[in-house]
């Protein structure tokens, strides 16, 4: 029967293009952190990070990106999380009231109890950004935060 | 089931047998491993009902995914991965309640000197200290689900870090990472305890 | 071994990881550093209160889980009951079924934590930036490559 067709192909077209959809303001945001550690220990590049080697081989002299963990949190706005980072420090993203496409986020790095940064950020939706500089093992944690 | 049992019965001679149609050889796997299964899905999804569900959902898996058992693997790293995937997924699903932040998650105790932590020494001291059993009971809930897992594997099951990268599908040094945090954070939760 | 050193390595020696030599200047320091030793000691501690409060945990469910075999022979059987057989006959679903799970694994890999990252956009604002412990830069290389924010701890360059 040709009209039962129909909810396939629209359930297939939904799927499609529902990732395009523009969020609304307060949508949760999904945040994603790569924590790489960059050192001169090696070549090692972490295949996850292969789109963007290049990019980070401009910005950066080392010649070994090995990424540690991956953390994924989605959260409202106004909720915070809570990510574990090595040597005894975390990071705390807290998603705030934004408009448009546009995601804000407020940022602290912590060392135990020191605050080694505290940030608010404004992304559009699938950007991403950058923080790096504190020492472990050989080299130096680079986060590499992006927010959906 | 003993230690004897393992050895007379292995694992892999379970799971051939299960494969063969004898119901009765994974009944023996799941006595096996039952009780270990439970703590793990217990500190997971942090209520015992929902615990009871995963464990008993994670076993009525692996019976239909037997087949994709590899003869030769751990049985019992090849089933966590079944079971620990389960029981976050429950989490997820289930878990209503806000991040609970350590702030709340510490156990309450009595002030005292830095460098006198005493630490219960068999469970039946600390089946006798509520404070302290639901102060950790609360403290495992506040960490992320995959590091919690990873610290459970680690101290509870006694898992080597390339088993649990196994389980948890990502790499040792991922591992060490996520179970030194759970650690530090466990032990912050913990400052003010002392035996009464 | 200095305390800050020592404590870095702390879990590390927990763990079994560090070398021999390394193990045993570690173990001269707790000996004469009690800050250090005690902090060793209350991370050591967690694994063996967690290896009680589980032994605690599964002693109180014990009677439900002597039951378990039962339960799980019961989803077993659950599971074999030929209702799958009705849903197949309508075939049609089954293109739409297959689509879906291309289209699926195209936008969300199978394993998550592998997954390359590939970023929309770099155009990020920096409304605040502050350190109560270090120095921060802001640097910024271009439209084509991300802002790094770059934390300077003390008495590093």
């Amino acid at each position: 029967m040709p009209g039962s067709r129909f909810p396939a192909i629209a359930f297939v077209a939904l799927i499609l293009f529902a990732h395009t959809a523009v969020a609304s303001p307060d949508a949760p945001v999904a945040i994603d952190v790569g924590v790489v550690v960059a050192s001169n220990e090696g070549t090692t590049i972490d295949p996850a990070l292969s789109s963007i080697q290049n990019k980070l081989k401009s910005m950066f002299n080392y010649t070994s990106y090995r990424m540690v963990d991956r953390l994924k949190r989605t959260l409202s706005v106004g909720e915070t999380g809570d990510f574990g980072l090595p040597g005894n420090r975390s990071m705390r993203a807290t998603p705030v009231p934004a408009k448009g496409n546009k995601v804000r986020l407020a940022v602290q790095i912590m060392e135990g109890d020191r605050n080694l940064l505290s940030t608010t950020l404004g992304l559009t939706r699938g950007g991403m950004v950058l923080v790096g500089g504190p020492s472990h093992q050989k080299g130096v944690l680079i986060l590499i935060i992006s927010a959906e | 089931m003993s230690a004897d049992d393992k050895v007379r019965h292995p694992d892999e001679d379970l799971v051939r047998s299960a494969l063969g149609g004898d119901e009765g050889a994974f009944r023996d796997l799941l006595e096996r491993y039952k009780r270990r299964a439970y703590g793990v899905a217990l500190g997971i999804v942090g209520d015992p009902d929902e615990a009871q569900d995963v464990v008993q959902d994670a076993f009525v898996k692996a019976y239909y995914k037997l087949s994709n058992f590899r003869f030769g693997a751990n049985f019992y790293t090849w089933f966590y991965r079944i079971l620990v995937n389960q029981a976050i997924d429950r989490w997820r699903k289930t878990s209503r309640s806000p991040t609970i932040s350590f702030d709340d998650a510490w156990v309450s105790g009595e002030t005292s000197e830095p460098g006198a932590m005493v630490y219960p020494k068999t469970p039946e001291e600390l089946a006798g200290n509520r404070e302290l059993a639901e102060g950790l009971t609360r403290a495992i809930a506040a960490l992320p689900e995959y590091h919690r897992t990873v610290i459970l594997l680690r101290e509870v099951e006694g898992m080597a870090y390339e088993e649990i990268a196994r389980v948890l599908d990502c790499s040792v040094g991922t591992v060490m990472s996520r179970l030194h945090y759970a650690r530090a954070k466990l032990k912050d939760a913990l400052k003010g305890f002392r035996e009464r | 071994m200095e305390c800050g050193e020592t404590r870095q390595m702390i879990q590390d020696h927990i763990d079994g990881l560090l070398p021999p030599r390394v193990s045993e200047k570690f173990r001269e320091h707790l000996g004469g550093c009690a800050p250090c030793a005690s902090e060793e000691a209350e991370l050591r501690g967690v694994g063996d209160l967690l290896r009680l409060w589980s032994a605690v945990r599964v002693e109180e469910r014990e009677p439900q889980l002597s039951a378990l075999w039962a339960r799980v022979g019961a989803g077993i059987e659950e599971r074999r009951k030929p209702w799958l057989v009705p849903l197949l006959r309508r075939w049609f679903w089954l293109p739409a079924a297959a689509a879906v799970a291309v289209l699926t694994l195209l936008f969300y890999p199978l394993n998550g934590s592998m997954a390359p990252f590939h970023p929309k956009s770099f155009d990020v604002t920096v409304e605040s930036l502050e350190s109560d412990t270090a120095t921060v830069a802001l640097v910024d290389k271009g439209e084509e490559l991300p802002r790094v924010i770059w934390i300077i701890e003390n008495g590093n360059t």
